[in-house]
């Protein structure tokens, strides 16, 4: 399964899943031990220029393709859990259709290690508090790209406060017109410049750096 | 009475004919078998009726070939762009290029401390000022956009403020809705004079975009129809990114943002046949290192070359893209960059070119990037204009005059011709070592001294007061209804 995310080829990583299960492999093991091994050697030439941004996907979308279709039903099945950084809903705010930069993020946090919940975009404010709670996150990621929808970004913080979570998650931004400062105004825990960087602020924000 | 001048640009061909008509074709698929989801549902009744067709529920809309071609049709070959000051006027047709700054950049350089902070509406207004001043600058917008008015009515107050700083032609960016678009033209006929005054002499056009891949978001579709129902200039241009919301090929990236783009048209001009139409893409790029966008590259050049080629297939005026940059600040790089995205830009012949000034792939607006590309602009201008060649310029009898060993200096050949062959550089420093050493200034230094010296000096025909009055209490209002929509 390592080889088949290093090779970003699905069907051998779906079929590597099966097997491992048919030979008795924990689907918790299989992920740590095959997926996640795969996807470290992607993102260690990522970061060398070795490797570039559609690499990353592609390594991702083999790995997510193993888990959902194979991996995660049994680990549900057998009530583990798998084990990962932490758990992040993620989406592009209400009144804002741009999602890209959000979907980078949302692919550079899973490739670490974060199990990500991705909520889409045009996201509304009690969606992300519901989703929030419903899967215990660690941490909510709001994205926009227009300056006019940055303070939905705020209105999920005091929607967070409302919703008595607000110091059970940690809350990041980002998006083009996003400052630290615009952060820091909001009380936002962290920011980042671009995707890379976001997944540094998740790691130090849950201390699993 | 005289108008601006368009420099004379489209010299560089990058496709065959074929390849051309290949794209057009590929085009005309896309938008027959795939559509474009448009989330307007008055919008796609028209376009219902108007024979394309709908669903409904998905909100997407594919449109027969013969509509795209006859809106095609229907768009004037020629849109008259007007300033303040008619002596501001220009025409955008053929392969004529005229450039401008957009807005929109979250950040701007402070013209005192030069550091990067958000936008304000005095920025804003500053760069109309000084990009009055310009002459090479045909068309105004912001560079950055205004922190510190109410978000809700952007889409008024910065126009206004823009129009208030400017005598020359301004883009209004769109942060709008139905309602806010209809208000914005109010306070443009207040400044025009009136409504016919207004459609006469369009002293503003809209800049609207959907967003790739083939969303046509609601808001923005409502700017765009009431726009065209006041039949004033209109510019439907996509940003697909190549890799990220576009395909990573040139080819197909170009298609997918026609696509989008040519689909904007057909709304318009079912709207209102007629409807002055700016067609193209911001042709951008993901930079597949740092997941950012980038504006900088030699692949957004290219397709600034096959966009161009094929508005002059539809003969439709084209936006275009140039001098900006992906540096963060006003460097090397960011002057290198400039130059060569103004030049192909020039030399593509795309009528409106845009970005002119933007730092930071576009999150960051430069004052004195924008006053170092007028002088590139100029002698771009200088470079497309062209050499005379007839008995005075050849002057062998000049040649002649002088004698061997002569001094051309003195005669009145030189007195006569000089300046109409020669530009003159403001900028650029042509001095001795010596001399320069004394003031030891850098091209950004003299350009921000530029900057400063126009703030100081230049003067700009003000709005009169109760039109003044009248157009603050729409802005006003609008802010109201606004706040009740909201909590509504």
């Amino acid at each position: 399964m390592k080889n088949a995310v290093v090779n970003f080829d699905v069907e051998r990583a779906v079929e590597g899943a099966k097997r491992a299960l048919e030979m008795g492999v924990d689907p918790v093991e299989a992920i740590d031990k095959g997926l996640t091994k795969g996807l470290r050697i992607i993102g260690e030439k990522f970061e060398k220029g070795e490797l570039f941004l559609m690499h990353i996907v592609a390594a991702a979308e083999t790995a997510r393709r193993a888990i959902d279709e194979v991996l995660q039903p049994e680990i549900l099945k057998r009530k583990t859990e798998r084990k990962v950084l932490g758990k992040v809903v993620i989406g592009t705010v209400a009144g804002d259709i741009h999602d890209i930069g959000k979907n980078l993020v949302a692919v550079m946090l899973f490739i670490a290690g974060f199990e990500v919940f991705d909520l889409g975009r045009d996201v509304p404010v009690d969606e992300f508090i519901e989703k929030a709670k419903e899967v215990n996150a660690n941490i909510v990621a709001t994205s926009t790209l227009l300056s006019t929808t940055l303070l939905v970004q705020q209105e999920i913080v005091e929607a967070l406060k409302e919703a008595g979570i607000r110091d059970k998650v940690k809350v990041m931004v980002g998006g083009a017109p996003v400052t630290q400062e615009w952060a820091e105004r909001i009380g936002a825990d962290g920011y980042g410049a671009d995707a890379m960087e976001a997944v540094g602020v998740a790691k130090r924000l849950l201390g699993v750096e | 009475m005289e108008l601006r001048p368009g420099l004379k640009g489209g010299q560089l061909k990058i496709l065959s004919k074929d390849q051309v008509y290949d794209i057009h074709l590929a085009i005309l698929k896309v938008l027959r078998e795939h559509g474009v989801e448009i989330q307007h549902e008055a919008t796609l009744k028209l376009l219902d009726a108007a024979g394309a067709d709908v669903d409904f529920k998905k909100q997407v809309v594919k449109f027969p070939e013969y509509l795209v071609e006859e809106s095609i049709k229907k768009a004037p070959k020629t849109v008259r762009c007007c300033g303040r000051d008619p002596k501001e006027d220009f025409i955008v047709e053929g392969r004529k290029v005229y450039f401008g700054p957009c807005a929109g950049a979250t950040h701007f350089i402070d013209l005192e401390t030069e550091e990067r902070r958000f936008g304000r509406l005095s920025d804003m207004a500053n760069v109309a000022k000084i990009s009055n001043a310009l002459p090479n600058i045909d068309f105004v917008m912001g560079l950055t956009t205004a922190s510190d008015v109410p978000q809700s009515v952007i889409g008024l107050y910065e126009p206004y403020a823009v129009m208030s700083n400017t005598c020359k032609h301004v883009q209004a960016f769109c942060f709008s809705d139905g309602e806010l678009t209809k208000a914005m033209i109010r306070i443009a006929e207040l400044i025009a004079g009136g409504t016919d005054e207004l459609r006469k002499r369009p002293i503003i056009s809209l800049y609207d975009e959907p967003s790739s891949p083939l969303i046509f978001g609601g808001e923005y579709v409502e700017a765009l129809v009431e726009w065209s129902k006041a039949g004033l200039p209109v510019i439907w241009a996509p940003c697909p990114i190549s890799g990220a919301t576009a395909p990573v090929t040139l080819a197909g990236s170009i298609v997918q943002g026609s696509a989008e783009s040519l689909a904007g048209n057909v709304i318009c001009q079912f709207v209102n046949p007629g409807t002055p139409f700016i067609f193209g893409s911001v042709p951008l790029v993901l930079d597949m290192r740092h997941a950012l966008v980038s504006y900088g590259t030699v692949e957004t050049m290219i397709k600034e070359v096959m966009l161009a080629q094929l508005s002059e297939y539809y003969q439709l005026p084209s936006w275009g893209t140039g001098g900006c940059t992906d540096s963060k600040i006003l460097d090397e790089q960011a002057v290198a960059e400039a130059v060569m995205n103004l030049t192909i830009a020039s030399l593509s012949g795309n009528n409106l070119v845009h970005d002119v000034g933007f730092i930071e792939s576009a999150k960051g607006g430069s004052v004195d990037l924008l006053i170092i590309c007028d002088e590139i602009i100029a002698m771009l201008r200088r470079i497309m204009t062209g050499v005379s060649v007839d008995d005075e310029t050849l002057a062998t009898d000049v040649i002649m005059e002088a004698g061997h060993g002569g001094s051309f200096l003195g005669l009145k050949h030189t007195l006569k011709h000089f300046s109409s062959e020669h530009l003159i550089s403001e900028l650029m420093d042509r001095s001795a070592w010596i001399k320069w050493k004394k003031e030891g200034k850098t091209l950004a230094q003299r350009a921000h001294e530029k900057a400063r010296k126009i703030l100081e000096e230049h003067e700009i025909e003000p709005i009169p007061k109760d039109v003044k009055e009248e157009i603050e209490k729409i802005i006003r209002e609008e802010e109201k209804r606004a706040a009740t929509k909201k909590a509504a």
